[in-house]
């Protein structure tokens, strides 16, 4: 009898499996259906409070502790240290002979086998053993090039280069320890989006200033498999002086800052040594921290929701900015505003100056060119404003 | 493995814990040639039952914390509604009451999905010990859900 029963339920449960209701079982059995009916309820009790979701912060403790573990066994660092070294930091004392044998071991094979291997180099990330040769020639690059546009143009594709590099990192799945800067788009779970990378933090992780949307970080942290970056550090950037000059006198600089190419489409950054006394709500344009303004002319590559990149570089655009013109991704844009005490551009005004080439070379109309329609934040590409 | 322990525990920083200590624990047995060389998931979905029955165990040498009380204290997220709720509290300690082998193999069959089949692979059983022990298990759950005042 109770085999019977044991087979009965294992029926039932497979029906109920596959779409059937209680009762549709329960027929199969009339004999047993008393006893088997409490069986069959409490199942479906237990199915329906199985737990579905995993939360992504159970992934992260888990992977987090399991890779410092396995990192102390080993008796080595937590993970290959790669420093990046990102437009507007410094090379710290102990990382100058490193640079300078890795750039003197760079002229000589230069001499010795031409550009192949800097071309070869081209492709590498971070860990691999040419990159150092990449990074010795983007740096041989900017310090032989004299004229200041020339020069930020090169700054600016090198630092694209580099979120280029941190993307296919985590396209990879490579472990690898990073170090970069960027600006915070806005919070996700867990985390936030950083110049468009997830950084996921941890109660581990350690923050220094007030993290909001507009700010600019510096992030270090590890590459993961699933496509963020889980960071042990974020710091909040201070806006400094407004060249790599004045940011290399800062008596504030930590000990990891490097080379002094900074980036002058943008001010120059420095990091904030301690914790912000005035905590940064969402940038807007009337805000009092304002300080510091900015005029910017260049073509918008994105639009998510309020922040704009035009040239490479983040600007929040709020509700109360002046939009004049039909805004449309690819278009030149001439942006006014204000830079906060956090380092967030807010944009006051937006001009389109003109519009982009489509493939057959003509010109999408750009709209009234005045007028911009204030009470609407993100204005759609075919509005006119 | 945080499924099956969140299940069990309802508490989800603790089953966070848990989960990591289960890989942890994998991390200490490989590097002392320990590690599983077959059954990886029954492996580990074993040491996360230990660790759970453990966990309650230390619990139990605790004189102020009751089980079935805490259990209930504990923040119910997994449904919503006063009456769901609070049929998941009774689901929950009467689960608690049942032996840890029949906590496990209602787990792997109705909270994790595990067929028949995969089931009596992770607990290393054949499968008609495992119809046996599914049927006296929730004959067991609905007696203690039934006992309940």
């Amino acid at each position: 009898m109770s085999r019977e029963l044991e087979d009965a339920l294992q029926t039932c449960l497979n029906l109920l499996q596959s779409g059937a209701d209680i009762e549709r079982c329960l027929a199969l059995f009339p004999n047993l259906a008393e006893e088997l009916q409490p069986l069959l309820r409490i199942a479906n009790q237990i199915h329906s409070a199985a737990v579905t979701d995993v939360p992504q912060a159970a992934f992260i403790k888990t992977r987090s502790r399991l890779l410092n573990t396995a990192a102390e066994m080993r008796g080595e660092p937590k993970a290959k240290k790669v420093h990046l070294p990102f437009l507007g930091a410094r090379t710290q004392p102990r990382q100058i002979p490193i640079l300078a044998s890795a750039l003197a071991v760079l002229l000589v094979l230069i001499l010795l086998a031409g550009t192949g291997l800097v071309r070869a180099s081209s492709t590498s990330l971070p860990g691999d053993d040419l990159y150092p040769i990449k990074i010795g020639w983007e740096g041989l690059r900017i310090n032989l090039t004299f004229d200041p546009q020339r020069r930020d143009s090169l700054e600016q594709e090198f630092e694209n280069e580099r979120y280029e590099e941190l993307e296919e990192l985590i396209t990879e799945n490579r472990l690898v320890e990073v170090d970069f800067k960027g600006q915070i788009i806005s919070d996700v779970m867990g985390g936030w989006n950083v110049s468009g990378l997830t950084v996921v933090m941890t109660p581990d992780t350690h923050v220094e200033g007030f993290l909001a949307a507009g700010v600019n970080v510096r992030v270090r942290g590890v590459t993961q498999a699933n496509g963020y970056i889980l960071a042990t550090e974020m710091r909040v950037l201070m806006e400094g002086g407004s060249n790599s000059t004045q940011e290399n006198s800062g008596e504030n600089e930590s000990d990891e800052q490097n080379s002094g190419n900074s980036g002058t489409s943008s001010p120059g950054e420095t990091e904030s040594s301690q914790p912000f006394d005035q905590p940064t709500s969402t940038p807007s344009p009337d805000s009092n921290e304002t300080g510091e303004s900015f005029e910017i002319q260049g073509i918008l590559t994105s639009r998510e929701e309020s922040i704009w990149t035009v040239n490479g570089k983040q600007i929040f655009v709020s509700s109360d900015a002046e939009i004049k013109g039909m805004v449309v991704t690819g278009a030149e844009l001439r942006v006014k505003g204000a830079i906060t005490s956090a380092g967030a551009w807010i944009a006051y005004e937006v001009e389109v100056r003109s519009a982009p080439t489509s493939p057959d070379g003509t010109s999408t109309p750009s709209g009234s060119g005045s007028g911009g329609d204030s009470s609407n934040p993100t204005p759609s590409p075919t509005e006119d404003h | 493995v945080y499924r099956y322990v969140r299940f069990r525990l309802n508490n989800e920083t603790l089953a966070e814990d848990i989960s990591a200590d289960v890989f942890l624990q994998l991390l200490e047995s490989a590097r002392a040639g320990r590690s599983p060389q077959t059954n990886l998931k029954g492996w580990l979905l074993g040491t996360a039952a230990h660790m759970v029955s453990d966990h309650f165990r230390k619990k139990y040498r605790q004189p102020t914390d009751d089980l079935p009380k805490n259990l209930a204290a504990e923040t119910p997220d997994l449904l919503t509604g006063m009456e769901l709720e609070e049929r998941n509290q009774l689901l929950r300690t009467g689960l608690a009451m049942l032996t840890d082998e029949q906590q496990h193999v209602l787990n792997l069959r109705f909270n994790n999905g595990f067929s028949l089949e995969e089931t009596a692979n992770l607990m290393n059983k054949n499968v008609n010990a495992i119809k046996q022990l599914q049927f006296r298990a929730l004959a067991a759950l609905n007696r203690n859900i039934g006992e309940m005042p």
